[in-house]
């Protein structure tokens, strides 16, 4: 049976606004943001930001011990469902500003933070899904050899029973240079793309600028008002020709965002060029797929054709400003977010509604994602007084319209009933989502906190941190119910257990003897 | 009848405590010959031998009473220092301040050695009693060993002549070759991260250290070491770098991030015991303060750069990483344009005979068409003075019009003279870019048959016609050249001139 979920993506600069569209009507059936195949850890399909917590959580259902650079807030984040009040501000896009204040669960100290999300009263399921150019960048170096080619060529041809008979497909194979091998071909000509497709062959270098490139040239060749054109980028090498860098990819991939055309990247294997695609991914207004196994080719292009991106907002920038007794202290749950005096913005080229058409269910255990959030910690100035006004800050969205190209504007003020820095003893949530965030955000920083100490050879401080956090999560979840926390304790429990034989085997250095290190795991 | 100390300084007896003394400092310390503590006990008995009768020299003293008390001197000094560590650090601090810094050890059995003040009494009061006849060559040679005995009193290490004229006791603590150290002072252990720069980080010392907290970032620091320091020990902070000022970023068990930096010069490399029992000012102290834990005011420790950026004003801020101008690898194209395709964010691909290649440029359209005859080709970028620079350049020629591009410590420049001067940006302070690099924005003034100023992002018509772009223009001072452009200096400029053919 067909299910049909949507949710609001922000496939943009950012994942931060991966939340439920229509209000919290996606429970459990989003598949955004989450492994859409296999256990928790699975190597099969992951999504978005997503991937990064899917490998973090195969390191230690492996008995491994992660490292710092296997987990990022946006993926962390994106893992976790939080429903956002309903979207009901008149615009396609509401913005939430909420206020947390508890003491952290770590260590105890008081923290205060403002959870910042979006969502949309588009209900995707009820939109026409129109025509499509999909444009498809594919590597074919040699390093594509064996396996990877076939796997792909056997991906094509499954993908081309999703597309539409109004839907049209261009292929370009890139390796050295980028070579059109098909250009806006009707889906109905099944058999050319099906010919097209098997006769793929992998040889030669890695020229990604020329293969991203000629795809949008092709986008904007046969663009039509009516018609979504997307393009889907695969690769399993680093460059080793034409020009090099991740910032030209990037602003190509920025401008074409801006003009609502969605990329989404796809890596294969483990040689790829991880922060090249996750760039792409993050800016490029798609999804960014991490395949380590070469076989999860084969269904990648199928769940990315089945997913419909309904354009809800071009060049949006979200702010955060600081009333006078506050300051900014750290930002979680974006990139590109940049600090002034009182608070700070993030640019996104665009954001985009996703509906997924899929006829599997998430696995059992599976994490029910669309749960992205900006979260900023602020404190009180130092030299406040008590008797400052209730105003913590103000969060707004500018955006474009992608359909009347105005320029409309939102914006919320963010109160608490306490005065800064007097945190109550129970802690402060404007509603539960916030509360949710909270927890969530304090089990990023242990998560993270823990795979950077024991990065530093340091196990049994990492091992302390997770320590401290456990029972407080534990005590939340006897008073909430909630999957995603849940699933998140059993992880704090893995990463505990597999850091006891690194902690016990680590020997502490003695300064008396010639300095050394303590030694790595 | 008075007493002339003199005299014993050319007795057998005391000059052959002397040279035992310097051999024993000199030679014998340190070579294995020995054991250590027989050489560390060995000074203390020849130091009460020599010191009491050089006090006795420097302090006039004319009897035996004084003889007396200049003997009980030694010995109250001695005893002090090695019974009591607070004596002890007080001669260290005061000795540091002289070219010959002491270390002394305490130790309690070291007062073995005080019975020889007894020796030095009966061997020496008579001969300081005997009359001897004025003679120059007796003066010199009692010159000669005061200078001798205070030479080899003063510069051996510990301890001090009034007690103990001995020099390096036995070793009790491991030595360290360190700038810094980092004195665990809070009673317990504690695990300590220690953070270097990055290895990749290139830093002008003079910017660095005038506000390290607003000149680091914590991105520019490499992962940590993690050490377990022991109560009363020390951690030593090695030098890292050779550009003459270093920069760690600290943490511990109840112990906030700190910044450490401080210059090769105010503090070089040198050897140092690794507990916090000896007061120098190479150890910053790590103490409990209500159940957290700070670090003494040093000159070297400063507040850790935070963790959000604060960042300028659109004005004053550098472009981010994907502007740039970039072009593919290229060493000679000519031929006709046959394809001319150029995306939103300022690429082009120009497809010529066989070859596609790509330019990136602050231009939205490129001056040329399909069909028209150009020369692609690598340019060799020379400075104001005509030098060689190590910038490097991109020269595109077509029938009416030429680009060049240059990137590096030098900007585009017509051939037919002019000069850029480069100036800091008016009421632009530094801030950090992408890669946490200080970054400060310049602005370019081209002197070429008129005047123009601007800086990145502005583009300047020029009085030959020209029109030069300016993508980027700033001071790196402090950079990864993981992330950064590879500088000699740490001026980094992005220019494209764009002149008419035979007009420039």
């Amino acid at each position: 049976m067909n299910k049909q979920a949507s949710t609001l993506v922000t496939l943009g600069a950012s994942a931060l606004l991966v939340l439920a569209g229509c209000g919290d009507s996606a429970e459990g059936d989003s598949a955004s943001g989450g492994p859409v195949d296999g256990p928790p850890g699975a190597t099969g399909v992951t999504q978005g930001g997503a991937q990064d917590f899917g490998l973090f959580r195969q390191i230690l259902e492996d008995g491994g011990v992660p490292g710092p650079e296997t987990i990022d807030d946006i993926g962390f984040f994106a893992e976790h469902k939080l429903d956002y009040p309903a979207p009901d501000c008149g615009d396609d896009l509401c913005i939430h500003g909420l206020l947390g204040a508890n003491g952290n669960l770590i260590e105890g100290s008081p923290a205060t933070v403002i959870q910042i999300g979006m969502n949309t009263p588009v209900d995707a399921s009820e939109l026409a899904r129109p025509p499509m150019h999909l444009v498809l960048s594919v590597d074919t170096s040699g390093s594509m050899q064996g396996g990877p080619i076939e796997y792909l060529r056997a991906g094509l041809v499954e993908m081309i029973d999703e597309l539409h008979p109004d839907d049209h497909v261009s292929l370009v194979s890139y390796s050295s240079e980028a070579h059109v091998v098909l250009e806006y071909v009707p889906a109905s000509e099944r058999e050319l793309l099906e010919q097209a497709f098997l006769a793929l062959q992998a040889v030669g270098s890695t020229n990604l600028y020329d293969g991203l490139f000629t795809a949008y040239q092709l986008t904007e060749a046969h663009h039509l008002p009516t018609d979504q054109d997307r393009v889907i980028f695969l690769s399993d090498g680093v460059a080793t020709t034409g020009l090099p860098g991740a910032a030209r990819l990037r602003s190509l991939a920025e401008a074409y965002a801006r003009r609502g055309v969605a990329l989404s990247s796809i890596g294969v294997g483990t040689d790829f060029d991880l922060e090249v695609m996750k760039q792409l991914g993050e800016v490029g207004a798609g999804n960014f797929y991490f395949l380590e196994d070469p076989s999860a080719v084969v269904e990648v292009f199928t769940e990315e054709v089945r997913t419909f991106l309904y354009p809800l907002a071009l060049d949006a920038k979200i702010e955060a400003e600081l009333a006078s007794a506050y300051l900014l202290r750290a930002s979680y749950g974006t990139t590109g977010w940049r600090s002034y005096g009182s608070g700070g913005a993030v640019s996104i080229p665009s954001l985009f509604l996703a509906s997924r058409q899929s006829s599997s269910q998430p696995a059992p255990g599976g994490r029910r994602g669309g749960g992205g959030a900006l979260l900023i910690e602020v404190v009180p100035r130092p030299g406040i007084s008590a008797n400052e006004p209730p105003a913590v800050g103000s969060v707004s969205v500018e955006w474009t319209d992608p359909r009347s190209g105005d320029r409309l504007s939102q914006s919320v003020d963010v109160t608490a009933p306490f005065a800064p820095g007097a945190v109550p003893e129970e802690g402060y949530f404007t509603d539960a989502t916030v509360e949710k965030g909270f927890v969530m955000l304090n089990l990023y920083v242990a998560f993270e906190s823990a795979a950077q100490l024991a990065a530093d050879s340091d196990p049994r401080t990492a091992r302390r941190a997770l320590e401290a956090i456990r029972p407080n999560v534990a005590a939340w979840l006897a008073e909430h119910d909630d999957a995603d926390i849940e699933d998140d304790l059993r992880y704090v429990d893995l990463f505990i257990q597999n850091l006891g034989p690194v902690a016990d085997a680590s020997a502490p250095y003695t300064p008396a003897d010639p300095p050394n290190p303590w030694p790595y795991y | 009848m008075q007493l002339d100390p003199r005299r014993s300084l050319t007795h057998p007896l005391w000059l052959a405590a002397l040279g035992l003394l310097a051999l024993n400092d000199h030679v014998l310390k340190g070579a294995g010959i020995l054991p250590q503590w027989l050489t560390g006990k060995l000074s203390d008995f020849v130091g009460m031998l020599v010191a009491p009768a050089l006090l006795a020299c420097v302090a006039f003293v004319r009897t035996r009473r004084g003889l007396g008390l200049s003997h009980a001197a030694v010995g109250a000094g001695f005893a002090a220092i090695k019974l009591f560590p607070a004596a002890a650090h007080a001669v260290e601090v005061v000795s540091a301040a002289t070219p010959f810094p002491w270390v002394i050890v305490v130790d309690p059995t070291d007062l073995l050695a005080l019975p020889m003040l007894g020796v030095s009494y009966w061997a020496f009061a008579d001969i300081m009693s005997r009359a001897a006849a004025p003679s120059l060559s007796r003066s010199t040679a009692e010159l000669a060993t005061l200078s001798a005995g205070m030479l080899a009193c003063l510069g051996t290490s510990p301890p001090p002549c009034e007690g103990d004229c001995a020099a390096q006791p036995p070793m009790r603590f491991p030595q360290e070759s360190a700038m810094l150290l980092l004195g665990n002072t809070s009673g317990q252990q504690r695990i300590v991260h220690v953070r270097p720069l990055r290895d990749t980080v290139v830093a002008d010392c003079s910017v660095l250290l005038a506000d390290p907290t607003a000149a680091l970032t914590r991105e520019l620091f490499a992962p940590a070491e993690t050490w377990l320091v022991e109560p009363g020990r020390a951690l030593p902070l090695k030098q890292h770098r050779d550009s003459g000022c270093e920069a760690f970023l600290v943490d511990a068990q109840g112990l906030e991030m700190t910044l450490l930096a401080w210059s090769s010069s105010e503090f070089p490399t040198t050897t140092l015991e690794t507990t916090t029992d000896v007061a120098s000012e190479r150890m910053i102290p790590m103490r409990e303060i209500d159940g957290h834990l700070e670090l003494d005011p040093h000159a070297a420790v400063f507040e850790a750069p935070p963790l959000e950026e604060e960042y300028p004003e659109p004005a004053c801020s550098v472009p981010p990483a994907t502007v740039g101008i970039a072009w593919s690898e290229v060493s000679q194209i000519d031929g006709v344009v046959e394809g001319l395709l150029s995306s939103p964010d300022g690429c082009h691909e120009l497809t010529i005979g066989a070859h596609d290649f790509y330019v990136c440029l602050p231009l939205d359209e490129l001056p040329f068409e399909v069909g028209e005859q150009l020369r692609i080709a690598s340019y060799v970028p020379y400075d104001n003075q005509g030098t060689l620079s190590g910038a490097e350049g991109l020269e595109i020629a077509g029938a009416t019009t030429t680009i060049r591009a240059v990137r590096g410590d030098v900007a585009a420049q017509s051939d037919f003279g002019g000069h850029v001067e480069l100036a800091d940006k008016e009421g632009c302070d530094a801030h950090h870019d992408e890669c946490g690099d200080l970054v400060r924005p310049l602005e370019l003034t081209v002197v070429a048959g008129g005047v123009a100023t601007g800086s990145a992002g502005d583009a300047l018509e020029l009085a030959d016609g020209g029109v030069l772009h300016i993508v980027r223009a700033q001071r790196m001072p402090i950079r990864d050249t993981e992330c950064a452009p590879e500088l000699a200096a740490d001026i980094y400029l992005e220019t494209v001139l764009v002149f008419a053919n035979g007009g420039e």
